[in-house]
């Protein structure tokens, strides 16, 4: 072990993925505390003043949901692309994992509005806009990543054996879709 | 990789930094971040242990009159919070930034932007934070913030939001940067 | 460099940095759910809606004691460095060191509710984190005695940094007992949120903290400036404030025990808390005298004559090796390690570290 980087190939030691794995940890302990809070919170009330929401009203997250994960397949067909030197297909599973993440939130904010519940409704709502909302956040932090991997696209930067960010972009899209699943059953279906 | 090899892939590089002020508020070495970290961290140092003094005058006899109980409680919030947050994290991780490459034989740390990043967002965080005095009054509910005494009826002014912002943007921002930065470069 | 090499000083840094990825998120939970409850009216710590006052407690906490191990384990690390260099030997037990400070790192997180013993958790709780904060004093024991394992039988050279660092082991015990106390729920149950805890931070965080990193001050000085620092003011600066630092802390254990509690602005005069709370004052400007004195040590060092010597304190490790301030690329060829102690190696090639045992 030296500590020194190969020229011309930034990512090459694997940094990139170090240090996307520790986001990714700590993020996680974020989302953890999140929704162990909530559980805390329905520990400690005598009436939770929520019940399981009935199967037509499960509709929309659900269908919210695929698209999400839908978007994350985008995402894996992007990766793929590139490795296999499909430069319109990158650039069109980039696309892709962005317009679907955008309805997505889409999605959420309709859902949410159309609830008729306000974060200072009780403690449950202030609980779905919180969860709901650093979510979506996160989802936006990722967009970001993927518009500028699409602008570096555009401009031809990602190689087959050179796509690092095309990666690290990926997985971290895949982590926002798979905190979403958890949240999904914490909310909805416990 | 010899330095002959490092040099000639390298030709922009130079083996000396920027001279002046410029150099240091634009530098990505991390002996200098180490010693901006070190200093700006032993300022607070000073401000925090005048708090200290201030407190020690106020309790030295019973029924003290040296400071009211209101701006007590604010000194002694922003004394711990300084403490903790702006002196010895950062002289850590100043010493951390400075010796970690030296240490192990490297160049520098493995993310030298962000690792510059991480202390801006330092001093931005602190100078934020000592703002609070100056628009409404500093947080004074300790510096663990027990709610609901920080909650909206109990604590009006907008002291308990500076407090929250400025310790979620110091630990937020500088809490990866450091982390990140060091353990790759071990490898 | 191999991990098995690495100076403990990159190692406790390489701890502290987990401990704050994995500790600095539920801060940020508990401030952005406090954020939300104030600005956009949820009710998250509002027992009146449906929330939880105590939720905040073990959020915060959550984050809250590995915190501390973050602010302490960078100074076990820095004199970690100190005391092998001034006592002329290897570290006493590197792997002991080594796995306390993993240990301390992972069994940190699982003591946060000791800080909460107060708040009427039920009687197993208490009992799971009362033994569990006990737990947490062996691996910072075993530190204890590796550092001494150090010193003895070393050639001692009682410079600053040295005397910084020995100061460090002697007040660290004393804050680390105190905590052992708090460690038992009835004793905890007395003086909590009294000077008796007020006590018990100062001598960890300043008699511990503090004192390794004026200690790292002292000792990396040359280093940073290519000048030494002056041993006489320095001596001063050390003895200053450890008097001072014992004369404010010290007595805080017994207004602890006679009651006084903590965050309050002034008390009556019959409670006899009075003299105590004198003698600290006193103490504190003892202190602040003391670093003072540091201040003019720094300014009146930083005039002198730069000497520019790599390695001034005879000392182990590869940073002595760079120039004095070290070049802007730190090394020109990146150096082999192969042992703990590489610059000893180099010195002394018969007596090197990687031949014992051939």
């Amino acid at each position: 072990m030296t500590g020194q980087a190969i020229v011309g190939r930034p990512n090459a030691d694997g940094r990139g993925r170090t240090a996307l794995a520790l986001v990714v940890a700590a993020e996680s302990v974020f989302f953890g505390t999140l929704i162990l809070s909530v559980l805390f919170l329905r520990a400690s009330q005598t009436g939770w003043p929520f019940s399981h929401p009935s199967l037509p009203q499960l509709v929309v997250p659900s269908v919210n949901t695929l698209i999400l994960i839908l978007s994350g397949v985008a995402a894996w067909g992007s990766e793929r692309a590139i490795q296999a030197g499909r430069d319109r297909l990158l650039k069109l599973g980039l696309v892709l994992t962005l317009v679907l993440g955008l309805v997505f939130i889409a999605g959420q904010v309709f859902e949410f509005t159309r609830s008729g519940m306000h974060p200072s409704d009780q403690a449950f709502g202030g609980v779905f806009f919180a969860l709901m909302g650093f979510h979506a956040l996160h989802l936006l932090a990722g967009m970001v990543v993927l518009v500028i991997n699409l602008a570096r696209a555009g401009l031809g930067d990602y190689t087959p054996s050179r796509h690092e960010t095309i990666s690290l972009g990926a997985w971290f899209w895949y982590f926002v879709v798979a905190v979403w699943l958890v949240l999904f059953a914490a909310l909805f279906l416990v | 990789m010899t330095s002959e090899a490092w040099a000639q892939s390298h030709p922009n590089a130079s083996a000396t930094e920027k001279s002046g002020i410029l150099g240091w508020v634009m530098t990505v070495d991390h002996k200098r971040i180490g010693i901006m970290y070190i200093i700006t961290a032993f300022l607070f140092f000073l401000v925090g242990g005048t708090f200290a003094l201030l407190m020690r005058l106020q309790l030295a006899q019973p029924n003290g009159r040296v400071l009211s109980n209101a701006t007590y409680n604010e000194i002694f919030t922003m004394h711990g919070t300084t403490m903790i947050f702006l002196v010895v994290m950062p002289l850590a991780a100043g010493f951390g930034n400075y010796l970690v490459p030296l240490m192990i034989g490297a160049r520098d740390m493995a993310f030298p932007k962000l690792n510059a990043l991480g202390y801006w967002v330092f001093l931005f965080g602190g100078t934020f934070l000592y703002s609070s005095f100056a628009f409404g009054g500093a947080p004074d509910t300790g510096w663990f913030s027990y709610a609901p005494l920080t909650e909206k009826p109990f604590s009006i002014t907008h002291a308990m939001d500076f407090w929250a912002l400025a310790i979620l943007l110091l630990g937020l921002a500088r809490q990866p940067a450091p982390s990140i930065s060091s353990s790759p470069s071990c490898s | 460099m191999t991990f098995g090499r690495l100076p403990i000083f990159v190692w406790t840094i390489l701890v502290t940095s987990f401990l704050a990825v994995f500790a600095l998120p539920s801060l940020t939970t508990a401030g952005g759910l406090l954020l939300l409850d104030r600005q956009v009216g949820t009710h998250f710590f509002n027992v009146a809606q449906g929330g939880s006052a105590l939720l905040w407690q073990h959020l915060f906490w959550f984050f809250g004691h590995p915190e501390v191990y973050i602010l302490i384990l960078p100074a076990m690390g820095i004199i970690s460095e100190i005391i092998p260099v001034f006592s002329r030997q290897p570290i006493f037990g590197y792997k002991a060191i080594v796995l306390s400070a993993i240990a301390i790192g992972i069994l940190g997180f699982t003591v946060w509710a000791h800080h909460m013993f107060a708040t009427g958790m039920p009687n197993a709780t208490l009992a799971v984190f009362s033994a569990d904060s006990f737990l947490i004093g062996v691996p910072t024991g075993i530190k204890i005695f590796s550092w001494l394992g150090t010193m003895w039988g070393g050639k001692l050279r009682f410079k600053t940094p040295m005397l910084f660092a020995v100061g460090f082991v002697a007040l660290f015990l004393v804050g680390g007992l105190d905590g052992i106390h708090l460690a038992v729920i009835p004793v905890d149950w007395q003086v909590t949120d009294s000077y008796y805890v007020v006590a018990h931070i100062h001598y960890v965080l300043f008699g511990g903290a503090i004192f390794g990193l004026f200690g790292a001050m002292y000792y990396w000085f040359p280093k940073m400036t290519g000048r030494m620092m002056s041993e006489g003011l320095g001596k001063w600066n050390f003895w200053l404030m450890f008097i001072g630092m014992n004369l404010v802390f010290m007595p805080m254990h017994v207004l602890g025990l006679l009651g006084m509690p903590r965050r309050i602005y002034t008390y009556g005069d019959n409670l006899g808390w009075g003299i105590w709370n004198l003698v600290e004052t006193i103490g504190a400007f003892i202190l602040a005298l003391g670093i003072l004195l540091f201040v003019i040590n720094f300014f009146v060092s930083l005039r002198r004559p730069a000497t520019n010597e790599a390695d001034p304190w005879d000392a182990f490790t590869l940073e002595w090796k760079t120039s004095s301030p070290p070049a802007a690329y730190n090394f020109a060829e990146i150096p082999t390690v192969r042992s703990l102690r590489p610059l000893w190696d180099e010195k002394h090639p018969d007596l090197a570290d990687w031949r014992v045992g051939e």
